[in-house]
């Protein structure tokens, strides 16, 4: 580690970490129900089980981007944190404030919640994925501000590289957008509409950008290929983006009431949206082809390859599947979305976080690389977490065709939870993908708490040098 | 144009028709192969074999057993589109990837041989 200030993203990391563990608990659990339907009711009921799956989810990955950012602004600023002490205070109080959150959701009904909270004074509670109650996303605001300030004091003072910049667009972005989850129009169209201003232009918009430029600082360490061949590439996929992407917002303007020329523009423009995955694809791996060094973390360059994969499987190829408005018509809100959903996140955003981890997280621990035995438990884990999640999106994939045929296509339609009952054995068989997938959660917490031993060096696992 | 250069833009092509320009791009594939296939250097002539035979392949592999399927499972029933999308998804997907690879190692001015298929053209 260059700069001491570093360490804070530490702290970040070990509290994704943990909240991941939370989020796969609460989605097993749902997946349990769906099979059980009375599984833990009422203690737990679905609606409860669904919020904190995807709230975990979000709440972690924010963690993970901004222990990311804190290891990496400094070493490429090139001096220390501006403020390591804010960093740390706002670590705490997201930490409490989310965890406070997720209390809420489960000990108390949502209604009540609504009400403790005075949602009423302005109200924004009650979307998908964005739930939280006021205070909580006011909290998220406030520590989105201060969270930028200190990196973006960094960046003035310092080397002004690619990387963060592209990092620091993104970031601003995410901040910006999530705004507009305080802007609850009464009129549902309009609403709906600028819903997605936060989740489409996070996922397929900023977000990409803070991917692109985390994917690219790690290949840099760890290929040591040229920065100015990283960063021409890192322009040229964020460029693509937003060209891609901000129109391409259109997808989800099928069908909600707005102008039917979203049907055309969403078509057109989201799918071109895997041209930046596909790059990115592309990138990777020919920069670990073009490779000047082995470095010994093998796990961490695993990851990064893994990362620019599957984002291109979730995002790209199951998101162009249900992309164009023909198709969209009968996949909309499907299992074939969930399908989606889950492989897009985990392939793009869970995968980026774990990698920035899997390369930070020695370094900081005084290594260059954990020991031989503790990267194949890593890389244990990789491969049973990402194979599960294939399979879990394979059998989404195939309930939601099936779902989309007898429900939706065929001249006689049958009602939602007779197919749901025709096709149970595909939840029964997401839900065991799933406890593997448990499985390898489990061996990758082992793998990240239990080090030590001797230090890998490059000439320990270096196989192809 | 030799080497390097052809050898990319055969992966180029390739990809292409994968992904953008489906159909257009293999005649422009073929049309590449046809021009260079007694000029080209061994590494041209390594790609240009690969990716035109592992395009008629792949295509063929993709039509065959889909139309199998269908043939088998009849067109009325929804398992048949849902073994229809998974495999589709799953054969396109992989060519994709392969030839990601097979770009890359142009791009390094390396011979590539595609798994499995690639094996029955030339190295
Ligand atoms: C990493 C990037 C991405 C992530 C994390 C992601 C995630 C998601 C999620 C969670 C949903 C469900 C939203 C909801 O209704 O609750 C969704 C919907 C959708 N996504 Fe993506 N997505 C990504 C990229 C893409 C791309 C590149 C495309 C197109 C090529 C795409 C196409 C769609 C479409 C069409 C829908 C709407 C499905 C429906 O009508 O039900 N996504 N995405
Ligand atoms: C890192 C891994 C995971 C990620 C990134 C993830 C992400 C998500 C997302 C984005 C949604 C919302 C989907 C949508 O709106 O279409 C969701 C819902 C859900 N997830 Fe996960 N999830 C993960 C793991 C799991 C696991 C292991 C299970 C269970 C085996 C699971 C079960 C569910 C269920 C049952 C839902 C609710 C779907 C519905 O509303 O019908 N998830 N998850
Ligand atoms: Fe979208």
């Amino acid at each position: 580690m260059k700069y001491s200030s570093q360490a804070v993203a530490k702290l970040y990391f070990i509290a994704a970490i943990g909240l991941f563990v939370g989020q796969i608990l609460f989605g097993l659990v749902m997946g349990l129900q769906y099979v059980w339907g009375d599984f833990l009711f009422p203690a737990i009921p679905f609606n409860v089980a669904r919020m904190v799956h995807t709230n975990l989810l979000i709440v972690w990955l924010l963690f993970g981007f901004m222990g990311a950012a804190y290891y990496l602004v400094p070493e490429e600023a090139e001096r220390e944190l501006h403020s390591p002490f804010l960093a740390r205070l706002l670590f705490w109080v997201f930490l409490v404030a989310g965890a406070l959150t997720i209390l809420g959701y489960l000990l108390v009904p949502y209604a009540r919640l609504a009400e403790l909270t005075m949602n009423d004074l302005l109200p924004t509670m009650g979307r998908e994925f964005l739930e939280q109650p006021t205070i909580t996303k006011i909290g998220i605001v406030i520590v989105a501000l201060g969270f930028l300030y200190n990196i973006g004091m960094t960046i003035l003072a310092g080397r002004k590289t690619v990387v963060n910049l592209v990092l620091l667009t993104g970031l601003v972005g995410l901040a910006v957008f999530f705004l507009f989850s305080f802007y609850v129009p009464d009129n549902l169209v309009l609403d709906k509409y600028f819903w997605w201003w936060v989740v489409h232009l996070w996922v397929e918009g900023v977000w990409e950008l803070i991917l692109g430029s985390i994917l690219a600082f790690v290949l840099i360490k760890i290929t040591g290929v040229d920065r100015e061949v990283i960063e021409k590439w890192l322009y040229v996929i964020i460029a693509m983006t937003l060209i891609t992407g901000i129109i391409g917002t259109g997808h989800h303007f099928y069908w909600i009431g707005t102008p039917e020329y979203w049907q055309w523009w969403g078509s057109v423009f989201s799918a071109m949206e895997p041209i930046p995955f596909f790059m990115m694809t592309v990138f990777a791996f020919n920069m670990v082809n073009r490779r000047r060094r082995e470095h010994p973390n093998r796990a961490a360059m695993l990851w990064a390859l893994g990362t620019a994969v599957m984002a291109f499987l979730g995002a790209g190829v199951w998101g162009f599947l249900h992309t164009l408005a023909p198709v969209n018509y009968y996949t909309h809100g499907t299992q074939v979305t969930a399908a989606h959903g889950h492989m897009a996140f985990y392939g793009a955003y869970v995968m980026i976080v774990l990698t920035v981890i899997s390369y930070a997280m020695p370094i900081m621990r005084g290594q260059e690389a954990s020991d031989r035995r503790s990267q194949v438990m890593e890389m244990w884990s990789f491969w049973l977490m990402t194979v599960s999640m294939v399979f879990i999106t394979l059998f989404l994939t195939g309930a939601g065709v099936l779902q989309v045929w007898m429900q939706r296509y065929t001249d006689v339609p049958q009602s939602f939870m007779v197919v749901q009952q025709k096709i149970e054995i595909f939840y029964w068989l997401r839900e065991l993908a799933g406890l593997v997938f448990l499985v390898g959660l489990v061996l990758y917490v082992i793998s990240f708490f239990v080090k030590g031993g001797e230090p890998a060096r490059a000439a320990d696992t270096a196989d192809t040098a | 144009m030799r080497g390097k250069p052809l050898a990319i833009r055969a992966e180029a092509l390739y990809l292409a028709n994968l992904m953008i320009a489906p159909g257009l791009a293999f005649l422009l594939l073929l049309a590449l192969y046809w021009k260079h296939r007694h000029d080209a250097d061994p590494l041209a002539l390594n790609h240009l074999s690969q990716t035109v035979g592992v395009s008629v392949a792949g295509g063929t592999l993709i039509v065959a057993v889909l139309a199998a399927f269908l043939l088998a499972g009849g067109m009325e029933s929804g398992y048949t589109l849902m073994v229809v999308v998974l495999y589709f998804t799953l054969v396109h997907s992989s060519l994709i990837f392969m030839g990601v690879f097979g770009l890359i190692r142009a791009m390094a001015g390396e011979h590539y041989v595609y798994p499995l298929i690639g094996r029955l053209f030339r190295a």
